[in-house]
């Protein structure tokens, strides 16, 4: 089966400092944007969990609502990005 | 009276004189004490349409009510007076150990009228009050005047003062205390600079009864706590290896990025609040490029991490703890073998690293060091001068100014040097700089040309470094409140994190980021509950640590009974005083709003903050009609007599 190749990104910050991880996961073709998460869960061992507030997902440099577009189609190549928000300052 | 020391000092620098006001036990309970007591007291004793930069303009120093009780998280002032920025109400707020030293010397607000000849230094002890010569001091930067000053004084004196930038009445002056804490915002620095008062030195002795000292002691062992233990030792194992993948992914999973107590608090303890300047860049709360950028595109993780939490480790000397806290986000920091040299000096916030980092696109902390540095050393307000210096840059772009305009130097995006020259022309009202003396919305009128479209601000004051397109509630609160362009007056993020009210158990409906329907009125909510912190002289990095005591706090401290909801009903009276004091100047809620840059018109195509335009009116009308105000943002007659304020 041709797999296709999804890109991803996290930032994020702990104690420690600024996070930043980049992988790839690979998968058939059609994933869905809950799938490629619950993917990049499993690999980066991060809980990426959509529904902490405030959470910024791009699919492709741009801004994606996770509550709407959860079921969204993602195309092999496809670059998702996913930013923890900063708690002010 | 325990809590408070039920009295005001008055100064005169007209007559060179002062008196003793006592304030009402009832007046304490009605606003508690910071800018409540300083909104009510302005509001009875100054007249009506005074210039801001004339002697009839009061200024007034307060400490909250909780300060100097050892309470933690206590020691806030708030300096208060009708703002030359925006011609209504300003008010601006420090930490530090300037606070307490108000009470100990035994007043809970000191208040200047009047203008002195020559310039002039006040010196309050417990036991004298004096209007002193300070020739000598004039012209010397804050730390200077400090130094100075201890060297004439004694070093047991707690000293705040104005720079170059106030003699000078720049209008986005502050006024500084322990070299280089800031009460920045609302042009308060040139107020003070325009009454020739250099500097106000306090030595106290009074110690402030409190009326359950052991109460209060178990309530601050109670707020410690979760400071004091921090992550666990397991969790910071776990959370480290995680980071270093050095843990199998089934025992990686259920490591969450989500921001807990524990995080934040020792984030800001490691880093202050410079701990997540790389992740609000990407993320899109810090903007970019004078608010026209993409972090992720014009000032990429690469960069941005440059002037953020590990990467200014190594310039950390040691850390600065404002009186009575036990969390410590200050630091001083030092840079050494570099052009930007700079000796001990203060480590710059997170508003001040994103203002001349993201938005000034400069990715050098050496020089953000030096630049906050010099901001502070000559009394400017960071958020306004880096603000009005990214707007300079952006007409220099577009041609709007040229070298004949700054003296032959070039203004660029990323250049420091161009910024250290330019903030030292504000201070000292030199050519371009006098213009931007004055802050953008004036420098827009004068230079011109559609500059106006780029000029950052909400109602005359620049905007800090949170972009409601990230966040839109932070627009909401930069246009509602009474001191426009505020991240601190409000909501802050708040409502848009969803999370839980500063205190009481009041249960809140969540809001979606980017629905506007039933904003307003969590911000309402919020907002009132912010000015109950603001009156007891609280930090609002105490609401990190979730709902705290506030009304325990007060009756250990004070011996008052008041409840949660007593507590919401001052916050609202505050509040409205406070809106009341702009209508008065003819200053109109309606007139606040802001640059269609930051409402995302038209919205931005890419990053985080993509297709994103945000609709402040849903949520301002959403918001005046929560407090029972008209469309136009005019408090209600019935609903003010209910709070017993007098309306005309």
């Amino acid at each position: 089966m041709f797999l296709a190749k999804y890109f991803y990104i996290i930032r994020s910050y702990s104690p420690q400092g600024s996070i930043s991880k980049k992988g790839i996961i690979e998968h058939g073709e059609n994933i869905t944007l809950e799938e490629a998460l619950q993917e990049i869960t499993k690999k980066a061992g991060v809980d990426l969990n959509p529904f902490q507030s405030n959470v910024v997902l791009l699919v492709n440099d741009k801004r994606v609502d996770w509550n709407e577009e959860m079921s969204m189609q993602l195309k092999g190549g496809a670059r998702l990005m996913w930013l923890t928000p900063p708690f002010g300052g | 009276m325990c809590g408070y020391c039920g009295k005001i000092l008055w100064v005169d620098l007209d007559a060179g004189s002062f008196k003793v006001e006592n304030v009402s036990d009832h007046v304490y309970r009605q606003v508690l004490g910071g800018y409540g007591l300083g909104v009510k007291i302005l509001l009875e004793k100054q007249p009506q349409g005074i210039d801001p930069l004339g002697p009839d303009n009061i200024l007034g120093f307060l400490p909250g009510l909780l300060t100097g009780t050892g309470a933690f998280f206590s020691s806030r002032y708030m300096v208060v007076g009708k703002s030359p920025l925006t011609g209504g109400w300003g008010d601006a707020n420090s930490g530090g150990s300037f606070s307490p030293e108000i009470k100990k010397c035994g007043f809970d607000g000191i208040f200047i009228r009047g203008a002195a000849a020559e310039p002039v230094y006040l010196y309050v002890t417990g036991d004298k009050v004096e209007i002193r010569d300070a020739g000598h001091l004039w012209g010397l930067d804050t730390v200077q005047t400090e130094e100075r000053l201890a060297v004439e004084l004694g070093s047991g004196i707690k000293v705040a003062s104005i720079g170059p930038a106030g003699e000078n009445l720049a209008l986005i002056a502050g006024i500084i205390n322990d070299k280089g804490r800031a009460a920045a915002r609302s042009g308060l620095g040139a107020v003070m600079g325009s009454k020739k008062l250099k500097a106000i030195v306090l030595n106290g002795s009074h110690k402030i009864p409190v009326i359950d000292l052991k109460g209060l002691k178990h309530i601050n062992k109670l707020i410690a706590a979760p400071i004091r233990k921090e992550a666990s030792r397991l969790e910071r194992v776990v959370s480290e290896a995680a980071q270093q993948w050095a843990l199998p992914p089934l025992l990686r999973r259920g490591y969450n990025f989500k921001p807990t107590v524990k995080m934040i608090v020792s984030s800001l303890k490691k880093y202050g609040t410079g701990a997540v300047t790389a992740v609000a860049v990407e993320s899109g709360d810090a903007p970019v490029k004078n608010w026209n950028g993409i972090g992720l595109l014009d000032f990429p993780w690469k960069r941005s991490c440059k002037i953020s939490d590990r990467k200014t480790a190594k310039y950390f000397i040691k850390r600065f703890h404002c009186a009575n806290c036990p969390l410590g986000c200050g630091a001083y920091v030092s840079v050494k073998g570099s052009k930007y040299q700079t000796k001990e000096a203060h480590r710059p916030e997170y508003e001040t690293a994103a203002v001349f980092g993201s938005n000034l696109l400069i990715d050098s902390y050496e020089a953000i060091i030096k630049i906050n540095d010099r901001c502070n050393r000559l009394g400017l307000d960071t958020i306004s001068t880096g603000s009005c210096v990214a707007f300079a840059v952006e007409c220099f772009e577009k041609g709007l100014i040229g070298h004949g305009d700054t003296g032959g130097f070039k203004l660029s995006w990323g250049d420091p040097e161009g910024v250290l020259q330019v903030i030292e022309d504000i201070a000292f009202r030199r050519g371009l700089g006098n213009v931007l003396a004055d802050g953008v919305a004036r420098a827009a009128q004068s230079i011109g040309g559609g500059s106006e479209d780029f000029a950052i601000h909400a109602g005359g004051q620049e905007l800090p470094m949170h972009d409601p397109r990230f966040q839109p509630s932070y627009g909401l609160t930069y246009v509602v409140d009474a001191t426009p362009g505020r991240h601190t007056a409000g909501a802050n993020n708040y409502v848009d994190l969803g999370a839980s009210p500063l205190f009481g158990a009041y249960k809140l409906n969540k809001v979606k980021k980017y629905d506007y329907h039933g904003k307003g009125k969590l911000q309402a909510f919020f907002s009132k509950q912010f000015q109950v912190l603001n009156c007891l002289g609280l930090c609002n990095f105490s609401g990190f640590l979730g709902p705290l005591p506030y009304g325990d706090m007060i009756r250990a401290a004070a011996g008052w009974e008041v409840s949660d909801d007593e507590l919401l009903d001052i916050g609202e009276r505050v509040l409205t005083l406070r809106q009341l004091f702009n209508l008065r100047e003819g200053v109109l809620p309606m007139g606040f709003s802001l640059p269609d840059r930051v409402l995302g018109k038209p919205p931005l195509k890419t990053g985080p903050t993509s297709e994103v335009t945000i609709d402040l009116e849903t949520m301002r009308l959403d918001y005046y009609k929560a407090l029972g105000w008209n469309v136009k943002g005019m408090p209600d007659k019935r609903r003010c007599e209910q709070l017993n304020i007098e309306v005309d």
